[in-house]
């Protein structure tokens, strides 16, 4: 195919460190970065996938002015879009780059904060906080702060969002519209998300089982993760690999829900495979999106079942590690793929005992070396039966 | 960004001020009355537009909206501080994401295919009709592209508080649109291209722009009254279309449902150009032909 796709930086920053290098390392060693909730006060007793740095704190890392608004979401998209763009150490001028953000909180943290002292009295409330609010303005000031030129626009397809960020960015770029794009997603926890999954009765109070029979739901996360994608004309320090497929399906049966079937989640797998060219056997890694909820483990489980049948490659969550990082997982969850097949691991899904019924093959629960695995994919499933999976070739 | 497309508009639709009785559109009573004025509001709208294409088969459902869903989330968020956390109902959580309107809709049609949504203030639609140019032009054939925002009385106060309604007046609504690649008899025009300028493009510049698109009999559709004036005074047929919308995010996809409705009302007019800019964000540009 014409204008291939190119992956040449990474940026992450999630419950496991600030930066791709921090990632690798907790991934290897089998730490995860999920404590009990310390970033705000609630009632709820949760545990999370958090930033371990302060907003000001990472505003001070970023060589942000002071005495201005940040929302978290936009510290986060910040430090790992820059991370991304400059590790590839790509010559800027000349070339058209975009920056295609994916959040689905946006800067609620700040909002909300704002809305408890206007609610009582609507004289109140400092109005420079609800700057951040739209989900467009972190992507924008993140666009201006690093100088980009191209396309700008931000995606909220709740927690699939970075994935179909990053198939947009793949696609403008095979369409010749840009030569590069930061694509991704960046989403901070609040008050709002933690309290809107507790009311859906699917956070666990202790550590997420994904892919266990015992599962009881999952634990919020936060965090950033950017590609840097580009044109095969594009010069950069690395390749670390080729954007060789990917598909966005609705699951079309519920608001929340997913379906018995998986039909949203097998419609993307198998659509991104076809499109790469691959054998089904020729995936060497999945990272799912093994939310350790009931109803997603059990149809995404259905879902790998029909497209790989009896031969599922090997598979995990990485939710085990950071928490479900919301409009952020997908991209988070492409770096950490897109590392284990850089490096040929396949990461350890965390607190996985038993098996449970709808998946015949375990996830891979010890970290296990893969020298040869040629292709890896990742699937972020969201809120409206939006399903998204990617696949990565090394080049 | 500048995207050159096709995009033959079979139906399309717009509600604001003056909204339909839904009951027309959403038989199920229980689904009308859980559903937020803007679900309501775009759900509608959509219906309206695949019932005059006379099509409700599509290879993509592609939304934008700048402001996302506002009643929901303020819903939610009272009862976060109301009921200190407690017993919270999880339908105005589930219903604040800015895809409900994209989900829903698929969910109505039991559509399998592409669907996704863009939320990236006033070029949130733009972003849209990009998605739907792109996807033409991977050899799909049909895409429902939408835009929609409410304005909430908070939303209202606190942009008034913010000084926006010494200048501007309120609005809200939503349009979608039944984009074919192909063409067919009764098309209500074609989409030949759109773009997102950039944030920091001047009056002049933006003019400058939106003046090359100038082909026979045209008239521009302006969503600002400077724009308007400047191609007035430039000696073009120019429009400020936002004393009829008013001002949200999204009013280009409202009004680009006008243009339609004016190129049948008025067969002089060969082309029109919608040139929009909201407060403090980009300007864009859709060029509509017959």
């Amino acid at each position: 195919m014409a204008n291939e796709v190119f992956v040449a930086g990474l940026g992450c920053v999630s419950a496991l460190g600030y930066g791709v290098s921090k990632q690798r390392e907790a991934l290897i060693t089998g730490a995860s970065g999920i404590v009990p909730l310390t970033l705000f006060e609630t009632i709820h007793e949760v545990m999370a996938g958090e930033v371990a740095f302060s907003n000001e704190e990472l505003r001070v890392r970023l060589g942000l002015s002071e005495g201005k608004e940040y929302s978290r979401t936009t510290l986060l998209g910040l430090a790992a879009a820059r991370e991304a763009l400059e590790e590839s150490a790509i010559e800027m001028d000349d070339l058209k780059i975009g920056f295609i953000s994916a959040t689905s909180v946006g800067g609620m943290d700040v909002s909300e904060i704002f809305y408890r002292e206007y609610l009582p009295d609507n004289r109140k409330g400092r109005l420079r906080k609800l700057i951040g609010h739209d989900c467009g303005a972190s992507t924008q000031f993140i666009y201006e702060n690093l100088n980009l030129n191209g396309f700008c626009s931000t995606i909220n397809t709740a927690c699939s969002s970075a994935n179909n960020a990053i198939m947009m960015g793949a696609r403008m770029i095979k369409a010749g519209l840009i030569d590069a794009v930061i694509a991704g997603g960046t989403d901070s926890l609040c008050r709002f998300t933690v309290n809107g999954f507790s009311s859906l009765g699917i956070l666990d109070g202790e550590l997420c089982k994904p892919f266990d029979s015992g599962r009881k739901g999952l634990n919020l996360g936060e965090g950033a993760g950017y590609l840097l994608l580009v044109s095969d004309k594009v010069k950069s320090k690395k390749r670390y690999c080729r954007v060789a497929g990917y598909a966005n399906a609705n699951d079309a049966f519920h608001q929340t829900a997913s379906s018995s079937n998986g039909e949203g989640a097998f419609l993307a797998m198998k659509g991104a495979v076809e499109m790469s060219n691959h054998l089904p056997d020729e995936i060497g890694y999945i990272n799912v999106h093994g939310t350790g909820t009931q109803n997603n483990d059990a149809s995404e489980a259905v879902a790998l079942k029909r497209v790989f049948g009896e031969n599922v490659p090997p598979f995990s969550s990485t939710k085990g590690f950071t928490g479900h990082t919301l409009g952020a997982a997908g991209g988070v969850e492409s770096v950490f793929t897109i590392l284990a097949l850089d490096g040929g691991y396949i990461w350890p899904n965390l607190n996985f005992k038993d098996k449970m019924d709808e998946c015949d093959r375990p996830p891979q629960i010890t970290l296990k070396r893969a020298p040869e695995m040629r292709a890896a994919m990742t699937n972020s499933f969201g809120f409206g039966g939006n399903c998204s999976t990617l696949i990565f070739d090394k080049v | 960004m500048f995207m050159k497309t096709n995009l033959y508009i079979l139906g399309a639709a717009g509600i604001s001020q003056n909204e339909p009785d839904y009951k027309d559109f959403i038989q199920d009573a229980g689904l009308r009355r859980r559903m937020s004025r803007v679900i309501r509001m775009s759900v509608a709208s959509s219906i309206m537009a695949m019932r005059e294409a006379a099509v409700d088969k599509f290879d993509a459902i592609v939304t934008g909206t700048g402001w996302g869903c506002l009643a929901d989330t303020e819903k939610f968020l009272v009862s976060i501080i109301q009921n200190n956390e407690r017993l919270l109902n999880p339908s105005s959580f589930i219903q604040s994401t800015s895809n409900t309107v994209g989900a829903q809709i698929a969910l109505m049609l039991g559509d399998n295919h592409y669907n996704n949504t863009f939320v990236h203030g006033s070029s949130s639609f733009e972003s849209a009709l990009t998605d739907a140019a792109l996807l033409v032009s991977e050899g799909k054939h049909l895409v429902l592209a939408g835009g929609f925002d409410e304005l909430t009385s908070t939303k209202r106060h606190l942009l008034g508080r913010m000084g926006m309604w010494r200048e501007h007046k309120g609005g809200e609504g939503a349009a979608f649109f039944v984009l074919a690649s192909e063409p067919t008899s009764k098309q209500r025009g074609v989409i030949k291209s759109v773009e997102i300028l950039s944030l920091n493009e001047t009056y002049n510049e933006i003019c400058n722009k939106a003046e090359k698109l100038v082909n026979g009999n045209t008239l521009f559709m302006c969503g600002d009254v400077s724009i308007a004036s400047i191609l007035n005074e430039r000696g073009f047929k120019s429009e400020n279309y936002k004393e009829i919308t008013g001002e949200f995010p999204t009013a280009s996809a409202l009004a680009l449902f006008f243009a339609t409705e004016r190129l049948a009302e008025d067969n002089e007019i060969e082309k029109i150009v919608l040139v929009n800019k909201f407060i403090k964000d980009s300007s864009t540009v859709i060029e509509l032909v017959r």
